[in-house]
């Protein structure tokens, strides 16, 4: 009896193998079939990085709504990701495995600046899409002409940093700055949009600039010298675990700058909230940029996006913590994904999906903004400009939510 | 010179840090003579629990300390009687393997069970600060140093003074010798692992509040902790603690003023250190030098 199951089995194993790459080379697109469409990405669920988990489960949960509502020209979007550990030696091996052994259709949603920069010449070599890179590395946007199958979405961080160095000169002209920064391409995108931003006029305000390396240890030391060197706005250009560390030493020393500017990508509330229950009172006033709406602030609740992301965090993603803006990123470039699909029409090939990517118009003047980002946020790509979202607002954090303090500003010129 | 000091405190901070975990290896060590790459992880794996039972069984602090303490015992013991002691005949390296594995199962089943989402720990202690002539000597801080220090002591006296002590000293050094004293050798190494898996739970619960809680926040600390317990002996726990101050305030003080090391090279640092000491002291810091016939 027991033989006879293993044989069905084994029988249905074969079958079910043969059925699957049959359906896989009937079709001339890799990760295409009549029913079905593969994309995959690598992301941080363990590791330094693995703050950032909930964005692939936002993601999933967009797909999943839009699988039982139709599909995409028909197909169904079967989305997998993978742990990386923010380790781009495992980003290397998974991304292979992903070309070579799934033959994903399009790379989406792949997090890290590293990680995503040690694929990205492969996939450019295989003429693979690497879509919507979850980092806002410049370069992602930046360096189009020699990477043609790479594009971002995000703000860049040097568009965030030109920002953040545009409202200092203008509003706190005399003030002096202590930098802490990661001491990598994110950091120094950062630093250099600042410098920027601050114009040659404003750049002696910048006194001291400290990096630190992602090895594990808390920035204790950068922050005593920061604290020292008499500066009395603080900016933060760091990943969520040094950035919360650097807020609750600074609490310790005792040191109360009397602004905190904070990357867009740490200062959320999830990540301020374990700071400030971490010890520091340093949290209240701290002033970053924001683009999506805010799941965390009241203040948006009315709006459509809202509602519809409540909604399908509920019925697809039911244990996920809907309040935390990581889930409404990655609904938002899941989004983003599903119009350029579309747009790449019912004859799907790479090479389509890059030039629909390449030419979006998600505006509010087309009447086709993305309904999950802040209103008035562009999604577009055209030609020489390749910087899919540009505008952002400045918020400061004040009682657990995010108030604005400014209207949009274009990080890239205009 | 404030300054100075400064960089001093927050370096004995991470350093018993470092200590905390270094202990935890050195006790192992001492019982088995294996060293565990998996303490940082059973570390954070009972961290884990006692956050559950504060967060979802809505225990408070201490008593939830101490529950988890006695569950790291119970799963010290346990992950000695199914993974190391059907390893017994082989050899170290076998056990050492076995560790590893460990590790990474560990790691895999906190992220599985508990999502590897950043978490904030509590701390047991005020997170306000004492301010000396111009230095910021966290509450928070002092608290793991003295919780390290109390720990050693408590050890120190256990290996010197507790019968229970000298057996599994007498059990690591010569296994065939104390077993024809009647020394029941294959107990007390079970027992070591235990009293490992505390340490580990301790040191856990010490971390947490500073690097925030995730299934990876014990690897960095371990190589530190390495680093530490060589430095110090790895026979020695008050040599495992001074070890990881030492190494602390060394790394602190190195970043600070010495301009070409950049944060990049601190581990680099700590490991040349490492190197340099074992050059000239095999036996670490405080290690005694041991003498095999063969």
């Amino acid at each position: 009896m027991k033989k006879t199951f293993l044989l069905i089995a084994a029988a249905l194993a074969v079958s079910a193998v043969i059925v699957v790459t049959a359906g896989a080379t009937s079709s001339a697109t890799p990760g295409v079939t009549a029913k079905s469409i593969l994309l995959e990405g690598t992301f941080p669920l363990s590791g330094p990085a693995s703050g950032y988990a909930p964005i692939p489960v936002g993601m999933a949960a967009y797909f999943s709504y839009v699988n039982a509502h139709g599909g995409v020209n028909g197909r169904k979007i079967d989305f997998r990701y993978e742990d990386d550990g923010y380790n781009p030696a495992n980003t290397v091996q998974i991304t292979h495995k992903f070309v070579e052994q799934d033959h994903a259709f399009a790379l989406v949603g792949g997090l890290g600046t590293e990680p995503q920069q040690a694929v990205r010449d492969y996939l450019n070599q295989n003429k693979v899409p690497q879509l919507f890179v979850s980092t806002g590395a410049t370069t992602f946007d930046r360096d189009f002409t020699t990477n043609p199958w790479t594009l971002g979405w995000q703000p860049d961080y040097e568009a965030e940093g030109s920002i953040y160095g545009k409202y200092i000169a203008k509003n706190f002209p005399t003030a002096k700055l202590g930098i802490l920064f990661q001491d990598d391409d994110y950091g120094n995108d950062y630093l250099r949009g600042l410098k920027a931003g601050l114009t040659q006029q404003h750049l002696p305000q910048i006194i001291d600039a400290e990096g630190y390396a992602l090895s594990g240890n808390p920035p204790a030391t950068q922050v005593a010298k920061l604290k020292a060197s008499g500066a009395d706005i603080f900016l933060i250009f760091a990943t969520p675990t040094p950035t919360i560390q650097a807020y609750v030493i600074s609490t310790k020393l005792g040191w109360h700058p009397a602004h905190i500017f904070t990357n867009s990508v740490s200062a959320t509330d999830a990540f301020l909230t374990i700071a400030k229950k971490s010890g520091s009172d340093n949290t209240d006033g701290t002033i970053t940029v924001n683009y999506l709406l805010d799941p965390a602030n009241p203040l948006y609740n009315k709006t459509p996006g809202m509602k519809a992301y409540r909604a399908i965090m509920a019925k697809y993603a039911p244990k996920a913590n809907a309040n935390d803006g990581l889930n409404i990123y990655g609904v938002a470039k899941a989004w983003t994904t599903v119009q350029v699909l579309t747009a790449a029409g019912k004859n799907l090939t790479r090479a389509g999906l890059m030039k629909a990517a390449r030419n979006m118009n998600f505006t509010v003047k087309a009447k086709k903004a993305n309904p999950y980002t802040l209103p008035g946020v562009d999604v577009r790509t055209k030609g020489n400009y390749q910087f899919p979202i540009a505008q952002v607002q400045l918020v400061q954090y004040q009682n657990n939510t995010f108030k604005p303090i400014s209207k949009l500003i274009n990080g890239r010129g205009a | 010179m404030a300054q100075f000091l400064q960089t001093v405190v927050s370096g004995l901070a991470l350093g018993s840090i470092y200590g905390s975990l270094a202990l935890a290896l050195v006790l192992i060590y001492k019982a088995t003579e294996v060293i565990n790459f998996a303490q940082g992880e059973m570390a954070m794996f009972t961290t884990y629990i006692s956050w559950a039972l504060i967060t979802h069984h809505g225990m408070s602090y201490w008593p939830a300390f101490f529950v988890t303490l006695l569950i790291a015992f119970a799963g010290g013991i346990g992950l000695q009687t199914v993974v190391v002691r059907p390893l017994a005949r082989a050899s170290v390296l076998t056990v050492v393997m076995a560790t590893i594995a460990l590790l990474v199962i560990l790691n895999g089943a906190a992220a599985w069970i508990w999502s590897p989402q950043l978490q904030f720990y509590p701390s047991p202690f005020p997170t306000s600060s004492w301010v000396i002539g111009g230095v910021h000597i966290s509450k928070q801080d002092a608290g793991t140093f003295g919780v390290v220090a109390a720990c050693v002591v408590v050890l120190a006296l256990f290996f010197r003074f507790t019968k229970l002590g000298l057996a599994m000293r007498a059990g690591a050094l010569n296994p065939a010798a104390a077993r024809l004293m009647g020394v029941r050798t294959s107990l007390l190494l079970a027992l070591g692992w235990g009293f490992a898996a505390v340490l580990g739970a301790v040191s856990g619960m010490m971390v947490a509040p500073t690097f925030f809680l995730t299934p990876n926040m014990m690897q960095a600390v371990l190589i530190y902790a390495f680093a530490a317990a060589v430095l110090g002996g790895l026979e020695s726990p008050v040599g495992a603690v001074t070890g990881g101050v030492l190494l602390g305030v060394m790394l602190n003080l190195i970043t600070q003023y010495v301009t070409f090391v950049t944060p990049d090279l601190q581990l680099p640092v700590a490991l040349g250190i490492l190197l340099v000491v074992l050059l000239i002291r095999p036996s670490g810091l405080l290690g005694r030098a041991v003498v095999r016939r063969v």
